[in-house]
């Protein structure tokens, strides 16, 4: 049975019982009072009409002519008997029924209650000496009234009793309608969340138990769909890289077998023959460069990598020592200035990375090159500014460039090397240092890379 | 001479095709971009292109659309060997597709079989003293039909395509059977025997070391 039937039951049954038993206890109570009252009255009745007897009797002698002058009044059945049987008098004897009470003793009464054809009535008995005379006292009062009034009133209770349970059912029902609602709320909620709509809310107000229960789950809700979101698009950008790998995989796998292929067709000139095999062994060399580069990312993700305070100026130097050479070779003319301090980070990484982004400022120049290097150190970041005055990138290429296997020059980088690997190399070392990069280019006119790493590390 | 155009953008892959198919006698031009590739398109006529499906400046389904106007026939070459690519190719109209990587017989094939369908090349072929009819399947010697089964004349096919080519067992068996290799089989061995038998090329046919066979004719 769920909540709602269940809390509407209750309170239902707890109103019917106790307005009944209140109503009960009322109704008898207030029976029982008008009974006493009546009853008292009838004795004070009785005692009069003792009284009149006794008057009667002294003035006008104790026989039935004198006593017939007696009237009924509230009585309903009046009789006097002798002890020795006389009838005296004897008004409406039907209703009265000697047998049910003892003989009482002299100057007291005793009394009954009974119920029979002529209504509820209340029997009184006693005996009345005069001179020698006894005489023997019988009379009936009516008591329906009281009942009657009962009878009403337990008529007007049920009448009561029924609006009233009505109006509590009702009552119920919409308490326990507006308490579960909200909880139908929340679980139809949680219901479409299963279903998948990740985005569905429960957005009860309020501050009580269930709108902070809403809260909480909507709170729940959503950093659940933040994680799935944040999962989903880590799964396209994998399913994404194995597209792009296996791009890459098959166009030096397709050179490597075709021309092997070729090869062992033997109708080959030298010529042919030469180049084919050429071919096998740059596209070879291109697949162990891939795998080397991929060994390397698959490194950066696993490795704990254990950062230290280093020296600013020193690093710098051994990346110029680095890099001079090449530049030098390709007629480039370099520029490098660092600030003096020390930084935490991982200084291999930072190296490799530093080689990456020159290596790419001096493919991108075809001649006149000059490319700098700027080292700043703040209270709080350390900046590395690769610049150069290369071809540029347009905004499109900036936006991929660190997508594995992305080239803004195909062709180009095929002629250089490059396995596409670099940046996405660089973006994952910039990651492990919490740090970011920035790209600004203008096509024609050069290029310029920022990386910002925080220069304190928070010791966890 | 037939003339084809190929539209790759891996020079390497593109050398391939060019050195296998000029190799083959027939007529080859390169483009390494789309756009280049309907530049050439415009001003020149092919009788069938080569065309890769990833290519910068415009890839090679837009370039399918283009070619279809020309009615040129189309074998895409494509590393993703995902189906849907396939079938996005094929509902453009091109002829045939080629999965990187392929193997050079395969692409011969293909290309044989797309230009004979659309009637570029002689269904026969005189060789070795045969006429080889490619499109009603019959051998002839001498104006005299020679009964083979169906594996036999795909083996004399192959021979007749590939004179004085060293055609491997394993080839053979990949091309013929269409399924990998088997370690240890004399299936290939026994077809070839049998196949020389009928038409009569047992001196033709030489065994090359125990990898394979050549078919040496003089021409």
């Amino acid at each position: 049975m769920s909540y709602r039937p269940k809390l509407a039951v209750i309170m239902v049954l707890v109103i019917a019982v106790s307005f009944g038993i209140g109503g009960g206890a009322l109704i008898t109570a207030s029976f029982e009072a008008s009974l006493e009252e009546q009853i008292n009255a009838a004795l004070d009745d009785h005692e009069n009409l003792r009284e009149r007897i006794w008057l009667i009797c002294s003035i006008a002698g104790a026989d039935t002519q004198s006593l017939s002058q007696l009237e009924l009044g509230r009585m309903q059945g009046l009789s006097v008997h002798g002890t020795d049987g006389t009838i005296l008098l004897d008004i409406v004897p039907e209703c009265l029924n000697t047998g049910l009470l003892p003989v009482p003793e002299q100057n007291a009464c005793v009394y009954v209650q009974r119920e029979d054809a002529y209504g509820y009535g209340l029997l009184i008995r006693s005996l009345l000496i005069w001179e020698d005379t006894t005489f023997d006292i019988l009379v009936r009062y009516d008591m329906s009234s009281c009942y009657a009034a009962r009878r009403i009133q337990i008529e007007l209770f049920r009448k009561i009793y029924a609006v009233v349970i009505g109006i509590g059912i009702l009552t119920a029902l919409i308490i326990s309608w507006s308490m579960t609602r909200k909880l139908k709320r929340i679980s139809h909620t949680a219901r479409a969340i299963q279903q998948g709509d990740l985005s569905a809310r429960s957005g009860v107000d309020g501050q009580d138990e269930f709108g902070l229960l809403s809260q909480d789950f909507d709170a729940m809700a959503e950093s659940l769909q933040s994680s799935i979101n944040r999962i989903q698009s880590e799964m396209a950008r994998q399913e994404a890289f194995m597209g792009a790998f296996a791009h890459e995989l098959k166009t030096p796998m397709t050179a490597i077998i075709g021309y092997g292929d070729l090869l062992r067709r033997d109708n080959l000139r030298d010529e042919t023959r030469l180049m084919a095999a050429e071919y096998i062994v740059s596209e070879g060399k291109r697949l162990e460069r891939l795998s080397h580069k991929l060994l390397e990312l698959l490194l950066l993700q696993n490795e704990e990598i254990q950062m230290a305070e280093q020296s600013l100026p020193d690093m710098i130097a051994d990346v110029q020592a680095m890099v001079a050479p090449l530049m030098e070779e390709r007629g480039i003319v370099f520029h490098c200035r660092c600030d003096s301090g020390t930084v935490c980070l991982e200084p291999d990484l930072i190296r490799a990375l530093l080689y990456n982004l020159l290596d790419n400022a001096m493919k991108a120049i075809d001649a006149d090159g000059v490319i700098t290097l700027f080292c700043e150190r703040s209270d709080t970041a350390c900046r590395f500014v690769v610049s150069d005055n290369g071809r540029g990138m347009s905004l499109k290429d900036l936006e991929n460039i660190t997508e594995a296997f992305y080239r803004a020059d195909k062709a180009r980088s095929r002629k250089q090397g490059g396995a596409g690997l670099g940046l996405t190399l660089c973006r994952e070392i910039i990651r492990i240092h919490q740090g970011e990069l920035h790209f600004s280019s203008i096509p024609g006119q050069g290029t310029t890379v920022t990386v910002t790493i925080p220069a304190r590390r928070d010791t966890e | 001479m037939i003339r084809i155009l190929i539209v790759e953008d891996e020079v390497p892959i593109s050398d391939l095709l060019k050195i296998t198919l000029s190799g083959e006698g027939y007529s080859c031009v390169c483009a390494y971009d789309g756009l280049k590739a309907s530049e050439i398109l415009a001003k020149e006529q092919f009788d069938l292109v080569l065309l890769d499906v990833m290519l910068p400046g415009i890839d090679g389904f837009e370039l399918m659309e283009y070619i279809r106007s020309i009615d040129t026939p189309v074998i895409f070459i494509t590393a993703k060997s995902a189906v849907a690519d396939r079938v996005r190719g094929l509902k453009l109209g091109a002829e045939d597709y080629i999965v990187k990587p392929f193997e050079i017989l395969e692409l011969l094939a293909r290309v044989e079989g797309v230009l004979r369908r659309h009637g570029k090349l002689d269904d026969t072929i005189p060789i070795g003293g045969l006429t080889i009819n490619a499109k009603s399947m019959v051998v002839l010697r001498d104006g005299i039909e020679i009964p083979l089964t169906k594996k036999e004349y795909e083996i004399l096919l192959l021979f007749a395509r590939n004179p004085g080519i060293v055609l491997y067992k394993s080839q053979i068996y990949e091309r013929v059977w269409g399924d990998d290799y088997p370690d240890s089989t004399r299936t290939v061995e026994l077809h070839v025997q049998r196949m020389k038998k009928k038409v009569g090329w047992q001196d033709m046919i030489k065994p090359v070391f125990a990898l394979g066979y050549r078919l040496e004719v003089s021409p």
